[in-house]
């Protein structure tokens, strides 16, 4: 009975799989060939501005987690705000206010707009929104590094060389697997190249394949065989990332490790980290953010502001993202009695299909449910279950490690101890994951309402996605209302999350912790 | 007198390891049981498997003459319905809530009354002050108080504590476990404790059962275990340390371990004639002879233990030492006199050499 229940829930979720990601992506997928014959400029340009992108994010993400994690830094909390502000900041506003400033008759002949309307200005627009990402990444790592790298360094005498030289040894692989995280979120990048890309005309895959989706009659095969080429790029990326995380992060927490114990920063550090830190807020989020005002603030030169779009968005994100949050849990609740393989095997589909871009995800679901036995294009069912099949991935990785910090002893304290089920769910199952449930739900639902390639390819006709009415009135030059709707979504989206994190810091403060010790 | 917990021929696999094997134990009402074991043994999974956290693959568990678990009819009651409170080794208390909701989320029925009788029960356990504070605000012994509190506070009819005394200082676990044994005798409460620290045996068992591999090597009073241990770990945690190592002689004196030309007495537990054998010895073994007696022992170290000499003895052309208390520090080079009582002779097998 219990081996048939097991098989059951063993089934369900791979047959979800099977539905919302095997067959799509397969079906694409198979349909063009790696060696399809397409122009190779999109490949080369892809693989040149996300390598650059890498390398310029790297350095000041690097600094300011080292510094938040290895030093005892004031600015850590201007580091942790900086980053999850432009982390938030969808890609085409930040484009959208710099091209507001850039583009005045002003400036637009310096070399500066030159500079901005190039390849220099798309890889410093990337790099931006990567300097999250390197700094996420790289503070994983290093705060498993345990304090006793620095006492070991102090307790021996040893010389600054041998120390940075050691420590280099161990850092080097960190900065090598955030950089491709880095990598593989610019070659994935849509909102850049779909708006300051297509400006200045500059052929990228994500942004090739869409516009060979979109043309009359669709380049289907193009557009498959690109996406493999895509995917392919992107998994690789991933999966050396896999394991430079897991050989070197493994590697640095010893059976005994202690939480670090930050030194003081130097002065010279601690000004150059207040300094990367201001420069990449103000780059990355508060100019963008004026500009966007400033824009906001002129003269509609077209259409009005079609603010229904914003409603519709709204309504898919709260569906995507109750849809979304149950297959998380669902899968993640599995994890911990499932076999070690099994394990892995959430870990590997949960990257793999993180390195699936949006665009290659929508284009696999027009080609898989246009036609066949499935046919569900151009309903706002398909869009919400391809948005949810988008950030699955990213929100397994994003709860898994807060979930599994609850103590599992706790569970079962109440299954011992608490006879009432209505008040187990309610007392202690549910505050006891409010805080990452409630984290989580809150990143669903701001992702799917600014998400573009997704919603480009899926919107159902006449419920136009926000996203896709943003970048429609950049591309007819209505920059205004453009703005505008940006801005309200932001505020919208902002102002729930902090209500949500209001309440849930009043709430359910302390939820994550264990109960151990004082 | 029905037993208050029962438990017979349990058998436990998890993830394919065999973790118990034909357990048989039995705790009457009021009654404080010790599990004794090294890490790995199987201690927390024979708790978790009475509380019913894992399955019985073979075997039987009763509770108060009810069956609760029986792998060969399939029964497998579910952990709140088998009436057992349990302290978790890391007290397991839902950081979200306060001491007083932490103990009165446990009592069914209306929340005002739960509080009240929560309020109560914290107030006998010295915590009438702090019961408003969560977990992370209380020091270990209180945390342990509150878990102990929610435990009891349902009227259950067995406890059961994994390690509950690891993580506190000597002197609060002093006092706990004095307090415990006095509320077990109270309330009429089995409890199963499971430990691997001696002064749990020793200073709050009734009975204590040594686990070694999944199996009940010797089960008894603490007398009992302290008069024969069964296996060398008993003997270990009766206080007895092993480094002597030698072949059986059994003479009309009784047992000997021979090493070379040195013959030490001592009880052979299941050993013959002419094997391969380790003697245990308690300190309490070691005296200095009198008038040339003894076997000759020169003292490597020593500290000074509460009002004794902890002396390091090592035997003339014997590798091996042992140690010895005395209340004075004898002279460097001494003649030892062992006394056979405390002194336990186990075959090599199954142990080190």
């Amino acid at each position: 009975m219990h081996a048939t229940l097991g098989a059951l829930g063993r089934a369900w979720w791979l047959a979800l799989i099977g539905l919302t990601v095997v067959y799509p992506l397969g079906g694409f997928l198979l349909r063009g060939r790696i060696t399809e014959s397409v122009d190779p400029t999109a490949v080369r340009n892809s693989l040149m501005i996300a390598t650059a992108a890498a390398v310029v994010a790297l350095p000041g993400g690097f600094l300011l987690a080292w510094l938040s994690e290895r030093r005892r830094w004031g600015g850590r909390g201007l580091a942790e705000i900086t980053c999850w502000m432009v982390f938030l900041l969808p890609s085409y506003l930040l484009t959208l206010g710099w091209l507001t400033l850039v583009d005045r008759p002003q400036t637009v002949h310096t070399d500066a707009a030159r500079f901005f309307f190039g390849l220099g200005g798309i890889v410093a627009l990337l790099a931006l929104k990567g300097v999250p990402f390197a700094y996420f990444a790289a503070r994983a790592t290093l705060r498993a590094m345990g304090a006793e790298w620095d006492e070991v360094v102090s307790v021996f005498g040893l010389s600054r060389v041998r120390a940075a030289g050691i420590a280099a040894r161990a850092l080097l692989p960190a900065a090598a697997a955030s950089a491709v995280v880095v990598f593989v979120e610019s070659l994935q990048e849509f909102g850049i190249p779909a708006t300051l890309g297509a400006r200045i005309h500059l052929h990228v895959m994500p942004y090739d394949i869409y516009a060979r989706l979109a043309t009359t009659p669709a380049d289907f095969s193009g557009a498959a065989g690109l996406s493999m080429q895509l995917a392919v790029i992107a998994v690789a990326a991933a999966l050396v990332h896999l394991w430079l995380h897991l050989r070197y992060t493994t590697a640095l927490v010893g059976a005994r490790h202690r939480g670090a114990t930050p030194g003081v920063p130097a002065r010279w550090e601690s000004a150059v980290g207040w300094l990367c830190a201001a420069v990449i807020l103000g780059l990355g989020f508060v100019i963008p953010l004026a500009g966007l005002c400033l824009q906001a603030l002129g003269p509609i030169a077209g259409k009005a502001v079609p603010w229904a779009s914003m409603a519709d968005s709204l309504l898919y994100a709260l569906l995507g993202s109750g849809l979304t949050l149950a297959i998380v849990l669902a899968i993640l609740q599995r994890r911990p009695r499932s076999s070690p393989l099994a394990a892995m095997g959430v870990e590997v589909f949960s990257l793999a299909s993180m390195a699936v871009p949006g665009v290659v995800l929508g284009a696999a679901y027009v080609f898989a449910f246009n036609r066949g036995p499935i046919v569900l294009y151009g309903t706002p069912l398909l869009l919400v279950v391809a948005y949810a099949s988008a950030i699955v991935p990213l929100l397994i990785r994003l709860l898994k490690a807060p979930l599994e910090q609850i103590h599992g002893s706790l569970g079962e304290a109440a299954a011992i101890h608490v006879p009432d089920p209505g008040r187990r769910l309610l007392d202690i199952t549910l505050p006891l994951r409010a805080g990452p449930l409630l984290w989580g739900a809150f990143m669903a639902f701001a992702t799917i309402v600014f998400e573009l390639p997704i919603s480009e390819l899926l919107a159902p006709p006449g419920r136009t996605p926000l996203a896709v009415s943003i970048v429609n009135l950049m591309q007819g030059m209505n920059d205004t209302a453009a703005a505008r709707l940006g801005l309200a979504g932001l505020l919208v989206v902002g102002g729930l999350g902090a209500g949500l994190m209001s309440v849930a810091s009043r709430r359910f403060a302390g939820s994550l912790h264990t109960g151990v010790g004082a | 007198m029905s037993a208050g917990l029962e438990i017979s021929g349990l058998g436990v696999a998890l993830r394919g390891r065999i973790v118990l094997r034909g357990v048989d134990l039995a705790v009457e009402p009021g009654e404080v049981m010790v599990v004794a074991g090294r890490s790995g043994a199987g201690k927390s999974t024979l708790l978790r498997a009475v509380a019913g956290l894992v399955r019985a693959d073979s075997g039987c568990i009763r509770i108060h003459d009810t069956v609760v678990a029986d792998a060969a009819r399939g029964i497998h009651c579910l952990p709140r319905r088998r009436g057992v409170g349990m302290v978790f080794q890391d007290y397991a208390l839902w950081p979200h809530l306060s001491a007083r909701d932490n103990v009165a989320l446990v009592v069914p029925g209306p929340l005002a009354e739960s509080r009240r009788r929560a309020r109560e029960l914290l107030a006998q356990f010295g915590l009438r002050n702090l019961m408003d504070r969560r977990p992370g605000a209380l020091s270990g012994g209180q945390q342990q108080r509150v878990a102990v509190a929610r435990a009891l506070i349902g009227g259950p009819r067995i406890l059961l504590m994994d390690e509950p005394f690891s993580s506190l200082d000597e002197e609060a676990a002093g006092h706990l476990r004095v307090e415990l044994k006095l509320l077990a005798r109270e309330r009429g409460t089995a409890v199963l404790i499971a430990s691997h620290d001696p002064r749990d045996v020793w200073r709050l068992a009734d009975r204590v059962a040594v686990l070694e591999d999944g199996r009940i090597t010797q089960a008894g009073t603490p007398e009992e275990l302290y008069r024969l241990p069964a296996t060398p770990l008993a003997a270990r945690l009766s206080g007895a340390e092993g480094w002597l190592s030698g072949r059986v002689r059994i003479n009309g004196a009784g047992t000997e371990l021979c090493i070379g030309a040195v013959m030490i007495p001592g009880t052979g537990v299941g050993v013959g004639g002419g094997r391969r054998a380790t003697a245990l010895i308690r300190p309490q073994a070691v005296s200095i002879a009198p008038n040339g007696s003894g076997i000759e022992a020169e003292w490597v170290t020593h500290t000074f233990e509460n009002g004794w000499y902890r002396c390091y003895w090592r035997l003339r052309s014997v590798d091996g030492m042992l140690f010895g208390l005395h209340a004075d520090l004898p002279d460097r080079d001494s003649r030892l006199l062992l006394r056979r009582e405390h002194v336990f002779i186990y075959r090599n097998d199954g142990e080190e050499s």
